[in-house]
């Protein structure tokens, strides 16, 4: 016999380590992830310098402007902790205000981006035009590809909490996107460093 | 999997922990700062010249502490199960391993 | 009693238990694991078949069965199909069907990601093999440049049909579904134990499973990088492998070993554990040096990452190089002898069943160990230059993967089989299943070893008369006829027990592990009440209070269900609607057409938030009725 039964505290079973399923899955999910970025990185690392007869970093990169750009990623990352820390907290309404927060400085960063890869292309830099070309587009194409799926994750997210915010039931999901959000901060703290800072140095 | 072995094993399933946030808001805010005073630096520095090849290990230590900051701060390992962090470092130990071999073996 | 909850208020929950779609929507474990037990047998007919075809061409000098470009096709798609649709699914099948039985859980961590890993799977591979259906109006469209897809014979440039795309895509989407895999099994075995289930009371298998399962989260993202690199190669004139432009073909080789090697560890750990898990009940011994075995796996998964450029010896990378790869790739023998000897020592001193299961197991030991006695010889580079590209590795591939995984997963469907299906296959017909498959292997495969020796190149499509390479090649042939009739056998065995009626006891074959404590086929919530572990093999001590010769104890059967009810996970349409929308998606990018691209994002997409929206849905039922 089969009863009827809402489930609002499915996730609260018991695990053998005190770590939520979830949680625990999102994490071997993103060490997984280091390993895809790292193969990525390689790629560029071993064709650095093969510029072609196209434009090279140094003629296209503006340090100053990717630098803002990295500054708006980072306090991104601040605006989704505290997502998290309200949501655990209680504080339901501020919780969906810092998500959005979050989402909406996201998207400034893909916006950044967008007009850094418009800019590169009018200057000569295609996927075809050049091994620096092609590394360049596919490794940081590939972080705002994370980037765009993040701030669609935490639309919903927002949404979500229509009725009522995002509260301690629903800590749960703010949390694990959040993981998601700092771990594309991470990653590009490693690109913004291995493409943009080392390319700088005299 | 030796860390695995080793993690107290407490096979008796107990109720989700609900994480009690020991930092404050202010603590993350303080990391925020952290984080733009590093990248700061970053931006500054590289017009610094006659550092040589130090300026490269400078960077790296510098985007390392960042790295860190965000992980153990943001992403909550410091408080978390130390399963966590194993699994994460794993990762990260394995994509370190394989970046340098095969830039290694292609500059071969 | 159906549920009223509804997706985005549109969309009711399937309640469906019996028909069609409720194994379209399923999320139980086991029947996702029998679906993959089908979906992998059905794909490895289809490889079988490839496989046919090109022994037949091959049978005498300058044969014209088959075209070289259809030979090429063949052996490409009987590699990639033997690979990903059949082997790894297969072992996949065990891993699903057992994993949350063997630990006292209900079901896996997340059961509609398992479904989904399913249904991408099965799409995967039905879009991976309409090349065939393609190569009819576009030639070409066949992959055929190998199941490692070298580059830069795989750039437009030298392939321009649809084939490389074909393969590119196709891989990518199968390895969504195994990577989706590999992190349930992950948490399920760390979170979901039941309680007194320590790691190291857990079944060996079990062991295997996890370690394969951190191979694959580690693996599977460095094939997925080289794959987007190949195809945006081809489809967008990147520069990765092309060299003009500066980039290196070799590059690709790393990045596909990388994957490749661990890979080969994904296929043959689960046989491994498979194999651990028959050998003690039919010795009636406990598997010999148990904590070896769990150390020896781990590091075999462990090393794994640190071998994988013995497959690029001949491709000179140098002295230095070469020499580090074939000292590790010697090392990694060390854990694999260790367990080979442990199996034999859970022999000794056994009282030995010679069941079906049981002898496709010692057929393993056997045929596994020439196999890893071939990949030894492979791993010292000068004789790894004489071997490479030679039927020497094609004998060693072989015998691991049919001798060693093949007939480990006989063994376990001969062992597992009452437990899946309430019924024994019958053991007179296992028996000449087994001759026949065994003697029929060894004629086809060992004359590989002296073909490679000879000098006969892998992926020839016909050679001349003279090189003294015929003898071998007919009566590897003759072998393949014997193989067919050993597996056609075993398909009477299943069809023939599959129409018997479903008697089979709980515990047929006096076994040592929780699985045997429930019945055959266990109901759908698997145990009425989660046991509680006391040492590892908790059944058999269970059994035997007094030792392996003392007189069996009546098992205790399981009490009937506690006081609040078992909540069981709901089904769902979402996992195969995703599934649905990769595999159209794939369409749309092997026609770069924007329509078809759009429509496959839209089904993914509602997918995707149909599942997020539809939350955990389930139902409880009370143990001792059917839910």
């Amino acid at each position: 016999m089969a009863h009827e039964q809402p489930h609002a505290h499915a996730h609260t079973e018991a695990t053998n380590t005190g770590i939520d399923n979830r949680k625990l899955g999102f994490w071997l999910f993103l060490s997984s992830e280091t390993i895809f970025f790292a193969s990525l990185l390689v790629a560029y690392l071993i064709y650095h310098g093969q510029n072609g007869a196209g434009p090279t970093p140094k003629n296209l990169f503006n340090l100053p402007l990717t630098s803002v750009s990295t500054f708006v990623l980072l306090m991104s990352s601040l605006a989704m902790v505290l997502a998290v820390f309200t949501a655990q907290q209680g504080q339901a309404r501020q919780s969906r205000n810092w998500v959005l927060a979050t989402a909406l400085m996201g998207l400034l960063f893909l916006g950044f981006q967008a007009y850094e890869f418009n800019h590169f292309f009018h200057e000569g830099l295609s996927l075809s035009s050049s091994l620096f070309g092609t590394t360049f587009y596919v490794l940081t194409g590939f972080h705002g590809a994370h980037v765009a799926i993040g701030v669609l994750w935490l639309t919903s997210v927002w949404f979500y909490g229509r009725k009522g915010g995002l509260g301690v039931d629903k800590a749960g999901d703010v949390e694990v996107a959040g993981l998601y959000w700092h771990f594309v901060d991470v990653v590009w703290i490693v690109l913004f460093t291995v493409i943009y800072l080392l390319e700088a140095v005299q | 999997m030796l860390t695995l072995a080793k993690i107290q094993d407490r096979t008796q399933p107990q109720a989700r922990v609900v994480t009690q946030s020991h930092p404050t808001a202010g603590t993350f805010v303080k990391v925020g700062a952290v984080l733009f005073v590093i990248t700061a630096i970053e931006f500054g520095i590289v017009s610094v010249t006659g550092l040589g090849a130090l300026i490269i290990a400078i960077l790296f230590l510098l985007s390392a502490a960042k790295f860190f900051l965000v992980v153990s701060y943001f992403m909550h390992l410091k408080w978390d199960s130390r399963l966590l962090a194993g699994v994460f470092v794993v990762g990260v130990l394995l994509a370190l391993l394989i970046t340098t071999a095969l830039k290694f073996v292609n500059l071969a | 009693m159906a549920t009223v909850t509804k997706t985005l208020g549109l969309l009711p929950r399937p309640t469906a238990q019996t028909g069609f779609w409720s194994w379209v929507t399923t999320v139980d474990h086991k029947r996702i694991g029998i679906m993959y037990l089908f979906a992998a047998l059905f794909f490895f007919l289809v490889g079988g078949l490839e496989a046919f075809f090109i022994r037949l061409q091959l049978m005498q000098p300058d044969l014209s069965v088959v075209k070289a470009s259809t030979f090429n096709a063949l052996f490409t798609m009987h590699a990639t199909t033997m690979i990903f649709m059949a082997v790894m699914p297969l072992l996949a099948a065990f891993m699903n069907f057992l994993l949350p039985l063997m630990i006292g859980a209900r079901d896996v961590a997340f059961p509609r990601l398992n479904a989904f890993s399913y249904w991408n799977y099965l799409l995967g591979g039905l879009f991976l093999n309409t090349s065939w259906i393609f190569a009819f109006v576009k030639p070409g469209s066949v992959p055929d440049s190998g199941w490692f897809g070298y580059a830069n014979l795989t750039s437009r440039q030298f392939s321009d049909g649809m084939g490389p795309d074909f393969w590119t895509l196709g891989l990518l989407m199968l390895g969504i579904g195994t990577l989706i895999s590999g992190f349930n099994f992950l948490v399920t075995i760390v979170n979901m134990r039941a309680p007194g289930m320590t790691l190291m009371r857990m079944p060996i298998f079990v062991w295997t499973t996890l370690v394969t399962s951190v191979l694959v989260i580690f693996a599977f993202p460095a094939i997925t990088v080289a794959l987007f690199m190949l195809m945006f190669d081809r489809t967008f004139a990147a520069n990765f492998f092309n060299v003009d432009s500066g980039g290196m073909v070799v590059f690709w080789q790393h990045l596909f070993w990388t994957f490749g090697h661990p890979e080969v560890y994904i296929l043959i750990l689960p046989a491994m554990g498979i194999v651990s898990e028959i050998l003690p009940t039919f010795a009636r011994k406990p598997l010999f040096g148990y904590s070896v075995m769990v150390f020896s796996s781990s590091l075999i998964g462990f090393m794994g990452f640190t071998v994988w450029s013995h497959h690029m010896f001949a491709v000179g990378m140098g002295p230095v190089v070469n020499t580090i790869f074939g000292l590790t790739t010697m090392a990694i023998a060390i854990p694999t002898g260790v367990k080979i000897f442990n199996w034999l020592a859970t022999m000794w001193g056994g009282r030995v069943r010679f069941t079906t299961p049981m002898l496709f197991a010692l057929g393993f030991i056997m045929c596994f160990t020439i196999g890893g006695l071939s990949g030894f010889m492979h791993a010292l580079p000068p004789s790894n230059t004489q071997q490479t590209d030679t039927y020497f590795i094609v004998a060693h591939i072989h015998y691991v993967l049919i001798g060693g995984s093949i007939f480990a997963i006989f063994g376990g469907i001969y062992y597992w089989f009452p437990k899946m299906f309430g019924r024994l296959l019958s053991e007179k017909l296992g028996k000449w299943n087994f001759w026949i498959t065994f003697i029929g292997f060894n004629t086809f495969a060992f004359p590989f070893h002296f073909l490679g020796l000879y000098g006969m190149p892998r992926r020839v499509y016909t050679y001349s008369a003279g090189y003294g390479w015929e003898f071998w090649n007919l009566v590897s042939t003759i072998g393949v006829f014997i193989l067919t009739a050993g597996i056609s056998l075993f398909l009477i065995n299943v069809i023939a027990t599959l129409r018997k009626p479903a008697n089979a006891p709980a515990d047929p074959w006096d076994a040592r592990t929780i699985e045997w404590t429930i019945p055959s086929p266990p109901p759908v919530y698997n145990f009425a009440v989660v046991p509680q572990i006391t040492a590892r093999d908790h059944f058999w001590y269970e059994k035997y209070p007094d030792g392996e010769h003392g007189k069996a104890k009546k098992a205790k059967v399981p009490a009937k269900g506690g006081d609040h009810g078992i909540h069981m996970p709901g089904q769902s349409y979402m996992p195969a609607l995703v599934a649905l929308g990769i595999f159209v998606l794939g369409y749309g990018g092997l026609f770069s057409s924007v329509l078809v691209a759009s429509s496959g994002f839209v089904l993914i997409l509602l997918g995707v938030y149909g599942w997020a929206f539809e939350g955990d849905g389930g139902t409880v039922i009370e143990a001792g009725g059917e839910g």
